[in-house]
């Protein structure tokens, strides 16, 4: 075999120019996973981050458990059912520390804040799917703020006092994140809770007038599992009743109520609309379960289903504040079931599993009518108060008369009393108590600290730090 | 993808086929000699040829015009060989003769090609020619061959090959001398013959012979190496052992090489080369799998690395894949020389690749000469030593009921829940064997002066001492080297590899408790469904667990001379590996039962290549300034994909393929990374007397962020042989001296793919049966290159011709250490993995080896020593980590980062039972009120050693040898699980060690384990795994191997027309002796140290060589 030597110098000359030529050669994707740099390239990456968010908000860490339930182990609505394993205990006792491990709205405080990151990287990175139309790029953008506006809020809500904890909201909020990082920069302090609100109300605005220019960009699931222009006013209301903006509640709240978009159940179809998946004729925002189920709340209700993890029963003082002929009262609302002998109510509100587990209600109608009134009562308005008040209130239990006073305290009570009524297990009772300033009481209860006087540091939770 | 590879194979096979046939035919004809007698004056040529055809039935075949002009011929012989027949016949005519195959062609004579000596050819005048080979196969440049009783002499080329002339009276009288610096002088008669292949033996270990120092340039003599490099040859890795790879071989045969040993077959094992180089994984059983860099030296085969299994960012389905060791696919008996490059000017030339150390191997290939062949069979057994004592039946369920009854339980219910008193199952027993051992290997070698080649094959059989765990390979490798053109060689060489292996995992579970029989009184296996754990003797009969893999590694190889002294050569080399792991859990035990049994695949293929170019320039001038000059370019990459499939819900047992599942799912997994470097090397050498070496490399990776994904490490080394030196005078004891000093830096980029960029994760299953993606990573453009700064002294001298000493004194700086960190959750996220850590290995290596004697009973002596000490210099933002408290580890300034972090026990209180401990100010507390915070613990020692190596002794006698392998180990502790003491907690569901005897019972007892207690409702001690208690020595001292060997003497040899025999036997594993010893009846560091016993093997084999 002869070879030139002219042949082998081309020979091996191709073979290092092959090496080198690869110029994306040192550019490696990994199929399971994609680069921050490349999802957002089209319209159908840059929309599964945003429903990454929406998945976020259904870890057990946030609204499929910790976070929801966090106000109703601690505002006194539930007591356990067993010894062992009680999820929440340590904010049930008051004693989260700042030890990430001792700490149980730890994993909350975490998907809370990833979360954040992930909303902050589709904010600066929507723009760059060329594919889709500007009202769906509003859509994407819109659903970012809304996002942001909600979980900022929500973790101000569990680490931080209320709202009017000193007359000018100067007390210390939490760290607000708007824009990222390199993950080794230092953290800032935290904000204000003034300037935490003022970002959540921008936020939310810049989402209300995104909305008014998009198209739905999502086909599975109903609308109302989906956020909207209205969801992000309904939720805003929520945050101007937070802030005592009272006028501004009342607008937002109006607004939602006269759209018609949303009908009041009846009293006899209440109950029914809290079993499987079904939405609600009066839920402006729902987190759903698709077929393919990844848990579900039910497991630390039903009794049926799952006799490991069910925990969460209803305290007498819940039990107590309902009359004989409410429908969402212990005989109506609640399965008991005698365990060790021992009677114990959980609520039909989350008794589905699997299969059949109820969607988790954000935020329905009804809490509008409550932040109205209560914004009315405030604004002293008494006798719009009292109207909103008992639509929910005759809803519950149609044989009871209408609520009467001239009183703006006792109208504000009985305010407080109905949403407690209305929106156990919801999320709200905790938050409740600390925005109005009341002293926690809770008598049904076998925590070592029962009672707080307002104020008191334990009406926020410790600040998680690194282990 | 598949059928690609097993194409490929195809060809391979039908390749090695041929060749097979091919050379065994030539083989034969080379067997046999021939007698011939002939005598007469002016015969004729045709007379002449008819006369031997004759009488040797060889044939002739020749041109009848090259024959014409032939001289009469005068002959007188009697018993002569052919050849001595035709030199005579040829002697003076213009013609010359080869044999080929029992015929013999007539040719023309040529002027000579190529040769090295250019004496004019005369009359009366033969040639002798030959190769010359040292003791790792590689040819000897520059020996000196001497024709004895004359003054004719030469020396071999860059191929060993040598041509000198020769009269023929030296031809039939006169003995050749060869001789090589540091080799012993052969010396063999030349009895006419005309073409002879020499090996010389090295007449010392490590004295100036020629060590393979990276894959890119050839080997080098080793007094001009500069860099620190540790070599094993073949000989010396005592293939015979029943150990199935050479990773595990390398035990206690190099200085500062420690083996960590496995006790699983086929599975990797962790070398530490100088100590460890990458920092500890602080988060055992996280989700973040790869938090460190990889702790494995990088290993390279002919050029081509082979890449370990790492975790990458697969789905969660995949990951529990078992890995194999992926150095098993290389057959320990292919292998011809290690080299272990420790330092930064051996390792520097391999970049961001070679902080841990490297590791070269070279295969063997065949060389030019007569066709070899060798038959191997080797077999024998193992056993279990040094194992666990578990309580018996008996003692079990006395403890039991008195572990109840210290609960508060009456002793009728204590009686009651212990179970039988009455039944005491030997599990260990009855779930291993005696297990076999057996390998077969064939090899065949050959070549002539264009082309060379080698083809081995190997069959491994070797069963674990556990039941139903067994391994099995078969090997090949072809390597062939031809020279294409006069300037242009190339080389080739394949290797397939067959694995499969068993592995039902049997004993890593809880320990069964003895005091349950294991089979029904039918026959049927017992169920321990009470505990739910399954009976392993009916997951040994139901279950499967089983590899099915192949590997194939082939490179390829040009090197094409441009002038004598500048080349070009190129490799290209794959490596590709499919494994196929195939398990099921059987309805009819406990391990399947609740899904009525289920079965998982996992499939794994992974496609590695490189691509390395370079240009060598290697010039001499005015006699005194050597340079040898690298620079190259090299482009690799490597794709692993992954599958699996998994199903539940078998209506029979037998069908038990996924198909028949009534549940089925699967996931996939494809990752890959690239990188690309330059590297250069120049060696300079003054005088013979001064080397300099300076080398360096380029790399560009995938792995890393866009800003950071180049760097670039560079050593030099400095080299001073003072005993060359004229002013040297030269001890009458002392032979050489050298100087050794290099410095440099070198990387670790192995830490899977993609890291430094964020990624998305994606799910089906988030939310609204939308697909959604979650950030998993975050971006982390600052994640960088580890970097180790090396810096090494040495020295080197060898006296009274017998001993050679080598010291080695290391300081080796590992700045910006990789690991996973816990961050601010306000970040966003809980670990990155960021550079935090700054530490430093600092130590002594050094060798001796001796002859002691070396006369007709030789004994040579090798003893290697490894000193190292790690220290944490400094933690970034000074943050120390800890992990959990079972994993016991610290990342702390001051300590090593393989210190053992936790707290002292100090006895148990011989009122109360209670274990106490000595908190962070010394005082001694009851272990309830121990204050457990991870920054309040101690330090409690180093698992790795302070000082290991190994002693190798070889006595040889006729023929005789005897090799005896030592390895020792001072200093390292061992920390073992608390579960196998665990003062009575779960108690009722796993055995327990022995120990628990001792346990304290009533006030007053002076004990070593507390009162036992279920642990229940706050009774009992807590539990404090990070614990003295649970501390070990691990001190000791092995003897590794013991082998036995004869070879037939070479007079025997000759006899026998080159037949080679040697038989021999082998034990491995034989004793230990542990520093600290067990107590008489209990378990100590000896039973402790594996969870499951390690093997004690004994075997014997054959080797036939034709």
């Amino acid at each position: 075999m002869k070879l030139t030597k002219k042949y082998t110098i081309v020979l091996f000359v191709s073979i290092i120019s092959i090496q080198i030529s690869c110029k994306k050669f040192l550019e490696q994707d990994t199929p399971n996973k994609v680069a921050v740099t490349e999802i957002f390239k089209d319209f159908e990456g840059a929309r599964t981050t945003v429903v990454g968010i929406y998945s976020n908000l259904m870890d057990y860490s946030y609204y499929l458990r910790d976070f929801t339930m966090y106000p109703e182990v601690t505002g006194g609505n539930i007591k356990y059912s067993k010894s062992t394993a009680q999820v929440l205990s340590r904010s049930y006792n008051f004693i989260n520390t700042d030890f990430a491990s001792e700490n149980d709205m730890n994993s909350f405080y975490q998907i809370a804040y990833e979360s954040l990151y992930a909303i902050n990287n589709i904010i600066t990175n929507f723009n760059q799917a060329t594919d889709a139309s500007t009202f769906q790029k509003n859509r994407i953008l819109a659903d970012a703020y809304t996002l942001r506006g909600l979980v900022h809020f929500d973790l101000m809500r569990v680490f931080a006092q209320a709202y009017n904890f000193t007359p000018d909201a100067s007390h210390e909020g939490i760290v607000l994140r708007t824009v990222n990082k390199p993950v080794t920069d230092p953290i800032p302090p935290k904000s204000t809770a003034k300037e935490v609100f003022d970002q959540i109300i921008k936020d939310m605005d810049t989402a209300i007038v995104l909305y008014k220019n998009s198209v739905p960009i999502y086909s599975n699931g109903n609308d109302k599992t989906w956020l909207s222009e209205n969801a992000a006013k309904a939720l805003l209301s929520r945050v101007c009743l937070y802030k005592e903006d009272w006028n501004r509640t009342i607008g937002l709240s109006s607004e939602i109520i006269s759209s018609n978009n949303y009908t009041l159940l009846s009293n006899s179809n209440y109950i029914n609309s809290w079993s499987k998946k079904n939405i609600s004729s009066e839920s402006i925002f729902e987190l759903a379960f698709g077929n393919r189920i990844a848990g579900s709340l039910g497991d630390y209700f039903n009794p049926f289903a799952n006799s490991l993890t069910i925990q969460f029963a209803a305290t007498n003082d819940l039990l107590n504040v309902y009359s004989n002929t409410d429908i969402r009262n212990g005989l109506n609302l609640y399965t008991s079931v005698l365990i060790n002998s021992n009677p114990f109510y959980f609520t039909r509100k989350y008794q589905g599993t699997n299969d059949s587990a109820n969607n988790i209600k954000v935020i329905r109608l009804t809490e509008l009518y409550l932040n109205r009134a209560e914004a009315y009562a405030q604004t002293n308005n008494l006798t719009a108060a009292l109207a909103d008040l008992n639509v929910i209130r005759r809803r519950g239990n149609s044989s009871a008369a209408n609520f009467s006073s001239t009183d703006k305290t006792a109208i504000l009570n009985e305010i407080f009393a109905e949403r407690r009524r209305e929106l156990c297990f919801e999320g709200h009772l905790f938050f409740d108590i600390s925005r109005t300033k009341r002293n926690l009481r809770r008598v049904d209860c076998t925590s070592g600290t029962p009672n707080l006087n307002y104020p008191d540091s334990r009406y926020a939770v410790t600040t998680p730090r690194n282990l | 993808m598949h059928h690609l590879f097993f194409n490929k194979y195809f060809v391979t096979m039908k390749l090695l086929v041929a060749f097979l046939i091919l050379f065994g035919v030539q083989a034969n004809a080379n067997v046999h000699a021939q007698n011939i007698s002939l005598s007469g004056k002016n015969l004729t040529i045709e007379k002449v040829f008819a006369a031997i055809k004759s009488q040797t039935k060889y044939l002739f075949f020749y041109n009848y015009e090259v024959v014409q002009n032939a001289k009469p011929i005068e002959i007188n012989v009697k018993n002569a060989s052919i050849n001595e027949v035709l030199n005579v016949v040829c002697k003076e005519q213009n013609f010359t003769y080869t044999i080929e195959n029992k015929t013999i062609v007539i040719k023309a004579k040529e002027i000579a090609t190529a040769s090295v000596t250019t004496e004019e050819k005369q009359p009366e005048i033969f040639y002798l020619k030959g190769y010359v080979y040292g003791d790792n196969n590689e040819p000897l440049q520059g020996a000196s061959v001497k024709i004895k009783g004359t003054t004719k002499s030469t020396v071999t080329n860059d191929k060993g090959y040598f041509t000198i002339t020769i009269t023929k009276q030296e031809a039939s009288q006169n003995s050749i001398l060869i001789s090589y610096i540091g080799y012993n002088n052969y010396e063999l008669k030349i009895n006419n013959k005309s073409q002879i292949t020499v090996e010389l033996s090295k007449n010392i270990k490590e004295l100036n012979s020629v060590i393979v120092t990276n894959s890119y340039s050839k080997p080098k003599r080793k007094e001009d190496v500069t860099g620190s490099i540790a070599t094993v040859s073949a000989n010396e890795l005592q293939t015979s052992r029943p150990i199935e790879s050479f990773d595990k071989m390398l035990e206690g045969l190099a200085a500062g090489v420690q083996v960590e040993p496995s006790t699983e077959l086929g599975t990797p094992v962790k070398i530490n080369i100088r100590g460890q180089n990458s920092l500890t994984n602080l988060f055992s059983g996280n989700d973040r799998a790869l938090a460190t860099t990889s702790f494995q030296p990088l290993f390279v085969v002919d050029g081509v690395p082979i890449l370990e299994q790492r975790k990458g960012d697969e789905p969660i389905l995949l990951s529990n894949e078992q890995y194999l060791n992926p150095l098993a696919n290389l057959n320990p008996d292919d292998i011809e020389s290690i080299s272990i490059l420790k330092d930064a000017a051996a390792a520097s030339i391999y970049g961001a690749n070679g902080s841990n150390g490297v590791i070269i191997i070279t295969t063997k290939k065949g060389r030019v000469g007569k066709t070899k062949m060798n038959v191997g069979y080797s077999g024998g057994w193992s056993q279990s030593i040094n194992k666990l004592k578990w309580l018996n039946g008996y003692q079990y369920h006395e403890l039991l009921r008195e572990t109840y009854m210290n609960d508060g339980r009456s002793p009728f219910d204590a009686e009651l829940l212990a179970g039988a008193s009455n039944i005491s199952t030997p599990w260990f027993e009855l779930t291993n064997r005696y297990a076999s051992v057996q390998n077969v290997d064939f090899d065949l070698s050959g070549g002539n002066e264009n082309t060379q080649y080698r083809f081995s094959t190997s069959y491994l059989n070797q069963q674990a001492i556990q039941k139903a765990n067994d391994y099995e390979k078969i090997y090949f490798r072809l390597r062939i080297d031809h020279q294409l053109a006069k300037k242009l060689s190339l080389s080739v060489s394949m290797a397939p590899t067959l694995t499969k292996k068993n592995g039902v995992n049997i004993y890593s579970n809880v320990p069964i408790i003895p005091n349950v029989p294991a089979f029904n009184a039918d026959g049927s296996f017992y169920k321990l469904s009470s505990l739910g754990v399954p009976n392993p003797l009916a997951v040994i009969a139901q279950n499967v667990n089983q590899h099915n893999g192949g590997s194939f590694n082939g490179n390829m190889r040009l090197e094409y001379a441009i002038k004598k002294n500048l080349r070009i050569s190129t490799i290209l080399g794959a490596d590709a590996l499919i494994n196929k792991q195939n398990t099921f859990r059987s309805p009819k035990n406990a391990t399947g039962e609740s899904v009525q049994g289920s079965a998982q695949i996992y499939d794994r293929t992974s496609f590695s290549w490189i691509n390395s170019s370079q240009i060598n320039w290697s010039p001499t001038f005015q006699q005194i300034h050597k340079i040898d000059a690298t620079v190259g370019f090299e482009a690799r990459s490597e794709q692993v994909k992954l599958l699996t499939g998994t199903g539940t819900g078998f209506s029979y047992y037998r069908l038990n393929e996924i198909s028949n599942a009534t549940t089925r799912n699967s996931a996939s997994s494809k990752e890959g990374n690239s990188a690309y470097s330059v590297y250069g090397q120049a060696l300079y050498n003054l005088k013979g007397k001064y080397n300099v070496s300076i080398s360096g490399r380029y790399d560009a990776s995938s792995i890393f962020g866009t800003d950071v994904n180049a760097t670039v490490n560079a050593a030099a080394g400095f080299g001073w042989i003072v005993s060359n030196e004229k002013w040297f005078a030269k001890a009458l004891w002392l032979d050489m001296f050298r100087l050794r000093y290099s410095y440099g830096t070198t990387g670790n980029s192995r830490i899977g793919s993609a890291e430094a960029r964020g990624i998305y994760t994606f799910t089906n299953t988030g939310y609204n049966d939308v697909v959604s993606a979650t950030l998993s990573t975050p971006p982390n453009p600052f994640l960088s290159w580890e970097r180790s700064l090396k810096s090494n002294a040495g020295l080197d001298f060898n006296f009274l011709k017998r001993f050679s000493f080598s010291v080695d004194y290391y300081t080796n700086i590992i700045d910006d250490g990789i690991s996973a960190v816990n961050i601010n959750p306000t970040t966003g996220f809980t670990t990155v993995l960021a550079n935090i850590a700054k530490m430093r290995n600092r130590g002594v290596d050094a060798a001796i080896s001796a002859q002691i004697f070396t006369g007709k009973f030789t004994w040579t002596s090798t003893l290697n020593f490894g000193y190292n000490r790690n220290v944490v210099l400094e933690v970034k933002n000074n943050t120390e980590r800890f992990s959990t408290s079972e994993g016991a580890s610290v990342l702390k300034a001051g300590i090593s980062t393989t210190a053992i972090w936790g707290f002292k026990f100090a006895g148990i209180d011989p009122q109360t039972g209670v274990e106490t401990y000595y908190d962070k100010d010394g005082k001694i507390v009851n272990a309830r009120n121990l204050d457990r915070t991870a920054s309040n613990a101690y330090y409690l020692g180093d698992r790795l050693p302070d000082a290991q190596g190994g002693f190798i002794n070889t006595f040889g006698y006729n023929g005789l040898t005897v090799s005896i392998i030592i390895n020792y180990s001072f200093g390292a502790e061992n920390l073992i699980s608390y579960s196998k003491e665990n003062n009575g907690r779960n108690l009722q569901n796993s055995n327990q060690s022995v120990n628990l005897l001792d346990r304290w019972q009533k006030p007053g007892d002076v004990a070593t384990v507390p009162k036992l207690s279920t642990g229940i409702s706050g009774l009992g001690n807590p539990l404090i795994p990070n614990s003295t208690r649970y501390l070990y020595n691990d001190t000791y001292l092995k003897l590794s191997s013991v082998t036995l060997s004869y070879s037939l003497p070479k007079n025997l040899v000759q006899k026998l027309h080159g037949v080679t025999v040697s038989v021999f036997a082998n034990g491995n594993n034989l004793a230990y002796w542990y520093k600290q010893k067990s107590p008489e009846n209990r378990n100590g560091i000896k039973e402790y140290k594996f969870q499951f016993p390690e093997a004690q093997s004994f075997t014997w084999g054959a080797r036939f060589g034709f």
